[in-house]
């Protein structure tokens, strides 16, 4: 405090004020304050009752458990449609699109007239045929070529492939398929996929021992001969 | 330690708390404070009725909002001079000039007359040293009056007056030095007047 601060203060004290508080006052105060509060407590407990009546108490945690699982729910169904119609219509066309070997795999499209059901079987083909050819799985692809299921197109394609990749092993494993199966057809995916494989390791083709020309040739299956725009002409 | 702390004895500390259910509590409570609220209210406005007025809209707003008071009773203290500063400072408001009011202050000074002669001039010059006073404060801004009035009629601190007016004390000393600089400039233009008796600053 300083010196003005001081004089000030006691120039203040040195002045007598009429403060002193009248009882009657004081005590009409009081009673008015006490019928106050009388009302205030009742009006508070009012509002507490009609608060526990009208509003019911919503815990946070289950406020936000609903919003989360409102939330999973929105996703799970958006993702849902969007796997189905990728499915159905965006996925079909974009493997194509992406696929290294399109034009075969539309050649062979075209060649079996596919559509709807039938094209997406097709397709499915193609992915698992694509699959081993990718993994280089010979053994299997020797499989596919003389499995009925699959489409003649198809297994023509396959057995593209297996003549680039093929070795002397997977031509030994063709060979005794085919004499196994009485292949002759040359335009049998078995046949195709020997000779691509011969041609390119220079190998020459045996000589049959004893065939029989009254003998039909086994077709092995029921495929026709495969179409002309459907050449299994590797580049 | 502060004129609030100083009468606050930490076993009433609980009080607010029954007052909040208990009659008997609250009526307590109101007890322990009238004087002091009335003290103020008497100190800043112009007259007992006037006073008594202020002082029951005072503890009328209290009870209003005492569920909604979450505190101490010292910070209850505080809220009571908040209130009573507001309620004076709207008092003034709602009657046009604070000078008015001074006016009749002064008329009811005139018209005790004391017993003996001695008597008289004490009183003639008390409550004329009273009425200057309160005609000073007057002109104050209401923020200063508040300030003035908690520090030199209720003897709190600058900590004290900042809780119930919501300044820190820096800001509190900082005023009230402008405020005083104000009185004393009022002071001395009515020295130049009225030569004598009422300086105080020198």
């Amino acid at each position: 405090m300083n010196n003005e601060e001081e004089k000030f203060e006691q120039f203040v004290a040195s002045i007598r004020f009429d403060d002193t508080p009248s009882d009657t006052h004081r005590d009409q105060l009081e009673k008015q304050l006490l019928e106050a509060w009388d009302e205030a407590q009742a009006e508070s407990e009012a509002e507490t009752e009609a608060d526990n009546i009208v509003v019911a108490p919503v815990e946070p945690t289950s406020l936000y458990l609903q919003r989360l699982a409102i939330a999973a729910s929105f996703l799970i169904i958006c993702g849902t449609l969007f796997w189905g119609i990728d499915k159905m219509f965006i996925g079909e066309q974009s493997y194509i699109a992406r696929h290294p070997d399109r034009q075969a795999i539309e050649r062979i499209i075209e060649a079996e007239n596919a559509t709807g059901v039938e094209k997406k079987k097709l397709l499915a083909q193609i992915k698992d045929v694509w699959n081993l050819i990718d993994s280089k799985d010979s053994a299997s692809l020797v499989t596919v070529l003389h499995t009925d299921d699959n489409a003649y197109t198809v297994r023509v394609w396959a057995a593209k492939y297996l003549g680039k990749l093929g070795g002397e092993d997977t031509l030994e494993i063709i060979e005794t398929t085919i004499d196994q199966l009485g292949v002759t057809d040359p335009q049998d995916p078995l046949m195709i996929a020997a000779d691509k494989i011969r041609e390119r390791l220079g190998l020459e083709k045996p000589a049959k021992p004893d065939t029989d020309s009254s003998k039909p040739p086994k077709t092995n299956g029921s495929w026709q001969a495969a179409p002309d725009d459907c050449d299994p002409e590797l580049d | 330690m502060g004129a609030l702390e100083a009468t606050q004895p930490e076993s009433q500390g609980c009080l607010i708390e029954q007052a909040r259910t208990d009659k008997t509590a609250f009526a307590a409570l109101f007890r322990r404070h009238y004087d002091e609220i009335y003290r103020y209210c008497a100190r800043r406005l112009p007259g007992a009725a006037v006073a008594e007025d202020v002082t029951s809209q005072v503890f009328l707003k209290m009870v209003k909002n005492f569920n909604s008071f979450m505190g101490d009773e010292n910070a209850f203290r505080c809220w009571l001079y908040r209130i009573a500063c507001n309620e004076i400072n709207s008092h003034y408001r709602s009657t046009g000039r604070q000078a008015k009011a001074f006016e009749q202050l002064k008329i009811d000074c005139d018209t005790e007359q004391p017993d003996t002669i001695d008597e008289c001039d004490n009183a003639d010059e008390n409550e004329a040293q009273k009425a200057f006073l309160q005609e000073a404060v007057s002109e104050l801004s209401p923020e200063h009056q508040d300030i003035i009035t908690l520090r030199f009629f209720e003897g709190l601190n600058s900590t004290e007056i900042g809780e119930i007016l919501d300044m820190k004390p820096a800001t509190v000393r900082s005023h009230l030095a402008r405020a005083l600089g104000k009185i004393k400039n009022i002071y001395k233009t009515r020295q130049q007047q009225t030569p004598g008796k009422l300086c105080w600053y020198e």
